[in-house]
Order: C-alpha cells, then sequence, then structure tokens
C-alpha cells in the first residue's frame, strides 16, 4: 500500500509523521513538498521582530521523517485523477497511489484593487515575504491592510522595528472574528499608544503609483505609503482537485468526519478544506495549523486501519499582539452568530485584564480575554472543558 | 519513584528572582528572563503568583495539543521542541499561564529538572518547594467554583 501526501506544510508533514507513528511503513510513503525543509508560518513574525535567522521558522521532525525513509519529493502537484489512482505531478510526472492525502494549503488572498500589482506591494504570508520585509528601511511607512492575527502581528512586528505603521480594517473593529467589539476595542487603545495607527471602518479602494505604490486610497482618503502588506486572509488552493469529482463547498474541499473526501481513498486536511465544528456540528473554513494536524492525525489512524472520526474543533487561540496577550477558546459571539446561534455575551474587567464569555441558553460556548501583565491568566481552560463536557 | 512537583506558595516569595536567573542558566546557560520557564507576577507591588507548569496529570495543553509535541513522562509534562510548531494553543488552555513564548517562538516550560530543579536549589524563602504530589494542594485559580485538578478528573478519562 502506497500513500501519496500532495503538501509539505502542516498538514502534509503531519500526516507523514503520524503514519510512521502508527507503524505505516516509512518507505511507502511519497510525500510531495513545494518548499522543503518545513517551517511554521506562528514564527514569522517574531522573527521579524526580533530579526532573528529564518532557521528559527523551520519544524523540527522532517529529519525524522528523512531517517525513517519517508520519501520527499519537492514537487508540485498538477492534476489528480482518482479513476486510475494517479496524480501528475510537475517535474516527476505521474505517479500511482493506494491512499492519497491532498495537502496543499492555502493561498493568501488579496481583494481585486487597482494597484496590487505595483511593486511594494506584498503578503506577509511565507519565508519570500519574511525575507523581503526583514529588508525595508526604518524609515519606511508600512500600510497593512487587514488587522486580523496575521495583519496584528506583522503590524507589531514592524513597529517593533521602528518602522511607522498604519492598520486599515474593513470592520468596525481588529481582530474581527477573534475576538468581539468590548476586548477590541482595548486592544485598540493598546496598539495605538505603542504607536500604530489604526483606521477601522476603512475600505481601502486602491494603491496609487507608478511602478511603485506611493499612495494608499481608503474611504476617499489618500495616504502616502512605502510599503502595502495584504494581511486579508487565505483562500484554500485546489487548483489540483479541479475536475477530479470531489466535492467542494464556496471553493473549499469537503471532508467526512474521517477526514476522506466525497471518493474512497482520497483524504484532505488543512487550509485546503473544510473541518467540523464541535459546538455545532457545523462544516466551517477555519485555515488554522492546528486543525490540519487534527485531521492528519485522524487520517493516518484510518489508513493504518484504525476506523477513526473527529468530534470537532473548539478554536484554542493564543496570541501575544505585541505585549498584549490574547485568548479565545471556543467560538466568539460573532462567529457563533454567523453559525446560526444566538448568544449572549457576558464581560468582566479588571484593571490588566478584561474577559468575556460567550453564552448559548445559559451555557457557556466560547471565552476570550486580553491581558496585559506578564502572565496569562484566563478561565479558558475551564470554559475549553465545559465545551468538551457539553458537546461530546 | 513517588511523583513529586513543584509546590508555589507566593505568600513567601519576596521576588529576588533567584529561580527565575537559576532556571534560565539550567536550561540555557545564560540569564535572561525569556528563557526562564519560571516568572514571579507581580501585580502593585506584590506578589500574586508565581507562574511555573505543575506538571497537571491528565493535562489541559497535553490533551490540546494536536502535534504530539506534549506528553507526560514519568509524572512530567514534557515539551518536545521538534514536533512543537508554535501553534500556542497550549498557551490558551494552561490554566497557571507557564507555557512561554521564548526566542523565534520557541516554547518553553518547566521540566523539572529531570528531578532536581534549580529554582528549588536557589530559594531562600520556601515559596518553591519539591514535595511529593499528593502533599501538593492545588488552590483554586481565577474565582473557579473547581480546583483545576477536580476539572481535569472529570474530563481527562478516556
Amino acid at each position: 500500500m502506497k500513500t501519496v501526501i500532495i503538501g509539505g506544510g502542516i498538514g502534509g508533514l503531519y500526516t507523514a509523521y503520524y503514519l510512521v507513528k502508527y507503524g505505516y511503513e516509512p518507505s511507502n510513503i511519497v510525500l510531495v513538498a513545494a518548499e522543503w525543509p518545513p517551517y511554521s508560518k506562528h514564527r514569522l513574525a517574531e522573527i521579524l521582530g526580533e530579526k532573528l535567522s529564518i532557521d528559527y521558522a523551520y519544524i523540527g521532525i522532517y529529519n525524522t521523517l528523512l531517517d525513517k525513509g519517508v520519501k520527499i519529493l519537492q514537487d508540485v502537484a498538477i492534476k489528480l485523477n482518482t479513476s486510475n489512482k494517479t496524480v501528475v505531478l510537475r517535474r516527476n510526472g505521474e505517479i500511482t497511489y493506494d491512499n492519497i492525502v491532498i495537502a496543499t494549503g492555502g493561498k493568501p488572498f488579496i481583494p481585486p484593487l487597482k494597484g496590487t500589482e505595483l511593486k511594494n506591494v506584498m503578503t506577509f504570508y511565507d519565508l519570500e515575504d519574511l525575507k523581503k520585509l526583514s529588508r525595508i528601511p526604518r524609515t519606511a511607512r508600512v500600510a497593512v491592510i487587514g488587522a486580523g492575527l496575521v495583519g496584528l502581528s506583522a503590524a507589531t512586528a514592524l513597529n517593533k522595528l521602528g518602522v511607522r505603521v498604519t492598520v486599515y480594517e474593513l470592520m468596525e473593529d481588529i481582530l474581527p472574528g477573534v475576538i468581539d467589539h468590548p476586548l477590541s476595542t482595548k486592544l485598540e487603545k493598546y496598539l495605538v499608544s505603542r504607536g500604530i495607527k489604526i483606521r477601522t471602518r476603512s475600505r481601502v479602494e486602491e494603491i496609487i503609483g507608478g511602478k511603485t505604490a506611493r499612495e494608499i486610497k481608503a474611504s476617499g482618503r489618500i495616504e502616502p505609503v512605502d510599503i502595502v502588506v495584504f494581511a486579508t486572509g487565505v483562500r484554500p488552493n485546489t487548483e489540483m482537485v479541479r475536475g477530479s469529482g470531489i466535492e467542494m463547498l464556496r471553493g473549499a474541499i469537503r471532508i467526512r468526519r474521517n477526514g476522506m473526501t466525497s471518493i474512497d481513498g482520497v483524504y484532505a486536511t488543512g487550509d485546503c478544506a473544510l473541518s467540523h465544528d464541535l459546538i455545532t456540528g457545523k462544516e466551517v473554513y477555519r485555515p488554522l495549523g492546528f486543525i490540519a494536524a487534527h485531521y492528519a492525525r485522524i487520517i493516518a489512524r484510518n489508513i493504518t486501519g484504525t476506523r477513526k472520526e473527529t468530534r470537532g474543533i473548539v478554536p484554542t487561540i493564543y496570541e501575544n499582539i505585541g505585549g498584549a496577550h490574547i485568548v479565545r477558546v471556543g467560538l466568539s459571539l460573532k462567529e457563533a452568530e454567523s453559525l446560526g446561534l444566538s448568544p449572549t455575551i457576558k464581560c468582566e474587567e479588571a484593571p490588566s485584564y478584561a474577559s468575556c464569555t460567550v453564552l448559548q441558553d445559559q451555557a457557556p460556548i466560547g471565552y476570550e480575554a486580553i491581558g496585559f501583565s506578564n502572565k496569562i491568566r484566563n478561565k479558558a481552560w475551564q470554559i475549553y472543558y465545559d465545551i468538551h463536557t457539553m458537546f461530546s | 519513584m513517588v511523583k513529586h512537583v513543584l509546590d508555589i506558595d507566593p505568600e513567601k516569595c519576596n521576588a529576588c528572582m533567584r529561580c527565575v536567573f537559576a532556571c534560565s542558566l539550567a536550561r540555557s546557560g545564560v540569564i535572561d528572563e525569556r528563557q526562564a520557564m519560571i516568572t514571579i507576577v507581580v501585580e502593585k507591588g506584590v506578589v500574586v503568583d508565581i507562574a511555573v507548569c505543575r506538571h497537571c496529570d491528565p493535562a489541559p495543553c497535553v490533551n490540546v495539543c494536536e502535534f504530539d509535541a506534549l506528553h507526560v513522562e514519568n509524572g512530567r509534562v514534557i515539551l518536545d521542541q521538534s514536533k512543537c510548531t508554535t501553534c500556542k494553543a497550549c498557551i490558551s488552555v494552561c490554566p497557571f499561564g507557564a507555557i512561554r513564548e521564548s526566542y523565534g517562538g520557541e516554547l518553553v516550560k518547566c521540566d523539572l529538572c529531570g528531578g532536581d530543579p534549580a529554582c528549588v536549589r536557589v530559594c531562600p524563602t520556601g515559596a518553591i518547594r519539591y514535595l511529593p504530589a499528593h502533599l501538593v494542594k492545588m488552590r483554586r485559580m481565577g474565582g473557579a467554583t473547581r480546583t483545576v485538578y477536580e476539572y481535569l478528573e472529570i474530563i481527562g478519562r478516556g
């Protein structure tokens, strides 16, 4: 039995790791990776802000996989043919499989605006982006588009380097979807006090310049700029499955609770696929590394002969945004609403700390917190367990 | 061998920082707060906590890690750096604020120095002691209705 894994990101890497762990013969695993060695995107902002070597980004287990005899092909998959169980690779041509795991990840989304093709317009997504951003002069004026976790991590890292940063966010609050209004406003105040300009409810309309971006137009206002960084989200990278007959939803691969797609022997995990929310049972698109690894483990179990299904995901997020500790477990108010629930929110506040619990019919379904002391003090673990007790 | 863990009494701590420095030195050979796996939490001039791993078993961080990077070994919660991707889910659910981000996104947590904790050796006031686990009482954290262990026992099976 031969298992081909497409993608050397978190999903692909950890599928290989768990297959080996669960006793699958390593030499029967082929891992097709466009980039090698594998690295963690969670470390890019930290490396940027601390001016560290990119060696910090690499994930250690790739050596273990190589030592065990997993075959690595540095290549890109172009086309999947499920009827004769083959996949076409750009350099290595057609190869066969018994099981295939699609872990092709995501690609950064840039909204279709005038001027996004200009020089000095970029994303903050991979090692190349990191290298580019580490070279910018301290005098540069940077516009970060999107105040999500990626955008704010980039903004605070650049701010640490002394670069002038303005963050543009379409929604009324920063970290939309991660934390809710009462906490967003606290974070915003804190970041502004650190010298980061924040423009919420600001629709970026155009990047203006000749070859190079010089100005940015947002909600009618034009400001000078040297670098524009788009952090406007991720979309599934699924070109290789086009025409394969695999069921998709809103551009992402649908998977069952055992990680298998609509076609037997074809699995998918990570930013190219949907996942299951534990609380609502719904299919959701959450491009988060630990979800990729969650399904990687489930898939490896099923391929090695143990039937296993996920009960679903409870998001567990922590991020240090320039010294502010952000914690989120379960659903935020906004996410719960978008999943069809009618939640309420209850917040409490201390001088260096604030938190909110999201409730549905009096039961906690989410918790979010922001803290400014040197200890992350929160009740997230309790809510995490409460949710698991209630919904499992 | 009886499982031993750290017993923490912030009321006895005078914030001398010896444990922090000894921890960093034991781990990395230099004195650097950011590389220490123990934090003295001071608010308004008062020591309110010593944040360090209590080696819960079952442990929320181990439960939540999807990368197989945390496991319990001889009663100690051990973090395997080579498997960690810095997703930080463990930080979000740690009741004790005991997992910290060091340089380059590397996560650090106490490993009890293999059974002879450096912090305990240098603590002059007895605020940190190394005791058999059954003698260590878990305080109720953050106004919780149950102690951490009570919670973990409810959920941790299976």
